[in-house]
């Protein structure tokens, strides 16, 4: 009697956590089918006929290419490299400076910075972008998305610095090193893995940012990749299924791959759940 | 081996080589270092113990640079290093965690003093691998520090510390992070090694059989002031205070506390429901005072005794050489070490019968009537 | 010999502030500036088109008086709206999707590892992380009316077909954002499962508590405050989320526009800057209240212990 129960409990269990896979896989199944289909509708199915074509479209279209290739991969490394080097300065400076209520000051900073997000901080940044007359250049956009995410990337990198014994740095400089080869030769190795994990962060949160670029990129030649992906859509009639969908995938493959290496190195983290944090 | 002992054995002229004057050092309103003088020689094997939080690391991070005091002088080999960085004061120093970088090998780790200082590759290199040889980790060189055991760490962090000849080595508890056994074996082998390389040693330990073992001479600090400096048998026949007495010795020395009358037959110390004659023993005096004795210098009997002290057997811990006897003398337990391994037969009633030459008299203040 | 050399610390202070420097002046120019001339702004008339583009002008409330018009505040297109309609994105998407569903993954899988387990987890990590503009299509796509995913299922399913951007385009994003950030309340809730040691489950499992009574006697105790932890981060991410105009765009007729929309609306579409910003302060004030909310309960939280 117990074990057909058992047996009952066990396969409805299995039904409900299978459902609930079902609802996140579905939505992004066309993600995955369209573009490999000669002829892709909004419908999820077996592409037929199979084809790469949609991609060589890709490809073929410079527009999109310079957009994935160069200007969202100079937003999103501008990006990833303040961060993770202006976070681990700050981050290091803050813990072996011994500054008191250090950890209550990033956390406000945390808070303050999801405050001052999203459309509502646009307003004055944008007007402050104009004055500075960063708007339509690569490096608004880097400087913007650096300041929206360095909170964070401070709070993250914050971990590491505080687990890293004091002793390290005291050895090497009892050991006859100066300041700058303690730094190079131990902190910063020492670190490294910090720095990967910040850097990840960063680069994910900037690559895939649609309102920042949205509102300070205004020509064509300079648009990252999702802010051109959506004047596909929304601009010129009908989108062409095809693009839209094969590019859609190029450019959501960068997450996927760099989830899976953090995943497997490192092991997915979480980090008091930040995610957001930019604007 | 020729690191250097060749150097520095041939003329151990035992000269003053670490000097600390008056050096004082407070974080804020905590006096860690209170006032201390010191002198170390050359080649010593020199011990600092003190209970913990007594200042010990921090008068060792002084002695390296890494604090600065807030008064007071630090001499090294004649010259004085107060004001100067820790690479220019030519020490090293074993971390209580060791402190090796987890990103790089052995070999590196060993060979970092000698990087910074320009050495060239092949022959810091030769050099790790000769230390690294006489350590007996050669085998080791090419692993991380989380691949080797606590032992081998250990000895990685010492042979990084000898690896650039430092004038003076300075330990903070380096064997407290390995088991009891190891511990044991490590302290011959760095007292050894020590010996063999010759170089000034300063050894903090909160352990006080570890700097029994290991020193020639033993500091005794207790918040933050040294209270004794002696050989190992001085600070142990002769604790000048009632704090180092029962701080030094396994277990520590007795202390019953009663007074002490003149009568026609000399001294008697009264103590707790008993009363002893104390013969003609030096700086026996009127007044209120405490009686130390070693465990080891006391005798049980089975019956009365006119100069032993009552009890009640309270428990029989048989130690294998040795016999740990602990016996209640009114309120106050008293601990005695018999050298045997036969179990006595004892009643609950015993007698305490200490040695009265090795009987040691503190004053209410707990220091050492002389 | 250094005569008064500072003795070398671990990082001397020089340099410390050296270090520290870019993160302050970062966080200076792009959040505490912004923070504090939004408001500034809110009381003038700036626009880049227009009329007051050359000159803007002081005009003290007027802002405001117009953004809480109650005459005309519950129109389509106005603030009232916005605001109402976030609040049932909020409400329905965050507090009745996200948390409950994350919690209950949390609990099915506690303590139970497996490819169950990985599936589910790395999918909805997936959805969680994937780029806005990507999920956004597929979502226009898992919609729409005639070749949808949803409605393919929904036939299936014998329910008949429902045209989720007209009729219920409110619904809709909020489907969307319980796929979207249910991982985030998932995580933190397995985490905080996790950190329960194992000897509280078992000394109740022996005690004989039925697995409702466990919930409710050991579990539910302990994670309350993580569950309010949970409430008010997702309330503050997902009241400023902005992903859904991507899919709807606030339509049809305003009926799915939320307060960020109007905001992008008002300033990046009207390029009406002051009127932007001062439902930029409004915004930043809830938002406000809902960060000063967090930490009160993060003070709660290490009060217990
Ligand atoms: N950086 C510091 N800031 C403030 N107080 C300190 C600091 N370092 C040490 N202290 C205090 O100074 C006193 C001496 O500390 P120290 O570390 O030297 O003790 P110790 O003898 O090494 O103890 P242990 O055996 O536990 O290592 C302690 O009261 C300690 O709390
Ligand atoms: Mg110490």
């Amino acid at each position: 009697m117990r074990s057909a129960r058992f047996v009952l409990v066990r396969l409805g269990f299995m039904l409900v956590t299978s459902l609930l896979g079902t609802f996140f896989l579905l939505p992004v199944l066309w993600l995955v089918t369209a573009p490999f289909n000669a002829q892709a509708t909004l419908r999820v199915e077996w592409p037929s006929p199979f084809t790469l074509q949609n991609f060589g479209e890709v490809f073929r279209n410079t527009f999109a290419i310079r957009a994935l290739f160069l200007n969202s991969i100079l937003q999103a490394g501008g990006t990833m490299l303040g961060t993770a080097v202006i976070a681990t300065l700050a981050a290091y400076a803050l813990s072996r400076l011994e500054i008191k209520g250090r950890n209550l000051f990033v956390y406000l900073l945390v808070l303050f910075s999801s405050v001052v997000t999203g459309t509502a901080a646009m307003v004055p940044i944008f007007l402050l972008l104009y004055y500075l007359r960063l708007i339509d250049t690569h490096l608004g956009v880097i400087l913007v998305l650096t300041g929206g995410l360095l909170p964070t990337g401070i709070f993250l990198m914050r971990d590491f610095v505080e687990s890293m014994p004091r002793s390290y740095e005291e050895s090497a400089l009892v050991s006859g090193a100066t300041a700058w080869q303690m730094f190079r030769d131990v902190v910063l190795p020492v670190l490294r893995p910090g720095m990967m994990v910040v850097a990840v962060w960063a680069f994910v949160n900037a690559w895939g940012n649609f309102l920042i670029p949205a509102i300070l990129i205004r020509s064509p030649e300079k648009m990252p990749a999702p802010v051109a992906i959506y004047s596909f859509y929304t601009e010129g009639g009908t989108p062409v299924l095809t693009l839209v969908s094969a590019y859609s995938l190029l450019y959501a493959l960068p997450v996927v791959i760099l989830y899976l290496f953090v995943n497997w190195r490192y092991g997915f983290r979480f980090f008091g759940g930040i995610k957001g944090g930019g604007k | 081996m020729k690191l250097q002992t060749e150097k520095k054995k041939s003329h151990r002229i035992y000269e003053a080589h670490v000097v600390l004057q008056d050096l004082t050092k407070h974080f804020g309103a905590v006096v860690a270092v209170d006032h201390v003088d010191l002198t170390i020689s050359e080649g010593e094997f020199f011990a600092l113990l003190g209970p913990s939080g007594c200042g010990k690391t921090t008068t060792l991070r002084l002695i390296a640079g890494l604090e600065k005091p807030t008064e007071g002088k630090i001499f090294l080999g004649g010259k004085d290093v107060t004001n100067l960085a820790p690479r220019e004061r030519d020490v090293a120093m074993v971390f209580q965690d060791y402190a090796l970088y987890p990103h790089m090998t052995l070999r590196d780790n060993i060979g970092y003093p000698l990087k910074v200082r320009g050495v060239p590759r092949k022959q810091i290199y030769a050099k790790v691998e000769e230390v690294a040889r006489h350590l007996k980790i050669e085998d080791l060189l090419n692993r991380r520090p989380s691949q080797v055991s606590g032992g081998q760490q250990q000895r990685a962090a010492v042979a990084r510390a000898l690896v650039h000849e430092p004038q003076v080595f300075l330990f903070d508890e380096p064997l407290s992070n390995l088991d009891a056994k190891l511990r044991l074996e490590a302290r011959a082998f760095l007292k050894h090694l020590q010996r063999e390389v010759g170089v000034t040693t300063i050894y903090v330990t909160h352990d006080q059989a570890e700097a029994m073992a290991m020193a020639d001479r033993i500091a005794i600090m207790f918040t933050g002031r040294i209270c004794q400096v002696g050989s190992p048998v001085e600070v142990y026949r002769h604790p000048l205070s009632k704090e180092v007495a029962a701080f030094i010795g396994n277990p520590p020395m007795n202390l019953i506390p009663g007074h002490i009358t003149r009568e026609e037959g000399g001294h008697f110390f009264i103590g707790p429901g008993f009363s002893i004659s104390l013969g003609g023993i030096p700086g026996a005096q009127e007044g209120e005072v405490f009686l130390g004795i070693r465990p080891e210098h006391i005798r049980v009997l089975s019956e009365p005794h006119p100069q032993a002290i009552p009890g009640k057997l309270y428990a029989v811990q048989p130690l294998g050489p040795e016999l740990l006897i602990t016996v209640q003398v009114g309120e106050i337990p008293v601990s005695v070490r018999l050298f045997t391994d036969d179990l006595p037969q004892l009643e609950e009633d015993v007698w305490l019968l200490p040695t009265l030459e090795r009987v040691h008299l503190f004053d209410p203040t707990g220091k050492r009537l002389e | 010999m250094g005569k008064n050399k500072e003795i070398q610390q671990i990082l001397p202070r020089a340099t410390g502030f050296f270090f520290l420097a870019p993160a302050f002046f970062f966080i200076g120019l792009f959040l505490l500036f912004p923070f504090i001339w939004v408001f500034i702004i809110s009381f003038t008339n700036v626009a880049l088109t227009g009329p007051t583009a050359l000159n803007p002008a002081f005009v003290g409330l007027e802002n405001y008086v117009r953004l809480f018009d109650f005459s005309r505040w519950m129109r389509s297109g106005e603030f009232g709206n916005a605001l109402r309609n976030t609040l049932y994105f909020v409400l329905g998407s965050a507090v009745l999707g996200q948390a409950p569903l994350g919690l209950a993954i949390a609990l099915a899988f506690h303590r139970r590892r497996g490819p169950l387990r990985e599936l589910v987890f790395s999918l909805a990590t997936m959805a969680w992380i994937l780029p806005d503009v990507a999920v956004a299509f597929a979502w226009i796509a898992f919609l729409d009316y005639d070749f949808g995913t949803l409605n393919t299922v929904l036939i299936n399913l014998g329910l008949g077909k429902i045209d989720w951007y007209f009729q219920h385009p409110l619904v809709a994003i909020t489907i969307f954002n319980v796929w979207r950030g249910t991982a985030f309340s998932m995580l933190l809730f397995s985490a905080a499962l996790g950190s329960i040691p194992p000897s509280f489950w078992e000394t109740a499992e022996v005690a004989g508590a039925s697995s409702w009574q466990r919930f409710k006697d050991v579990i539910l105790p302990l994670i309350l405050p993580h569950i309010l932890t949970d409430l008010i981060l997702i309330t503050l991410w997902t009241f400023n989320t902005f992903t859904p105009y991507l899919i709807t765009g606030g339509g049809p007729f305003f009926r799915s526009e939320t307060v960020s929309m109007y905001t992008y609306r008002v300033a990046f579409k009207f390029l009406e800057f002051g009127r932007g910003a001062a439902v930029a302060v409004v915004m930043m004030a809830i938002n406000f209240v809902l960060a000063t909310g967090y930490l009160l309960s993060l003070r709660r939280r290490r009060a217990y212990g």
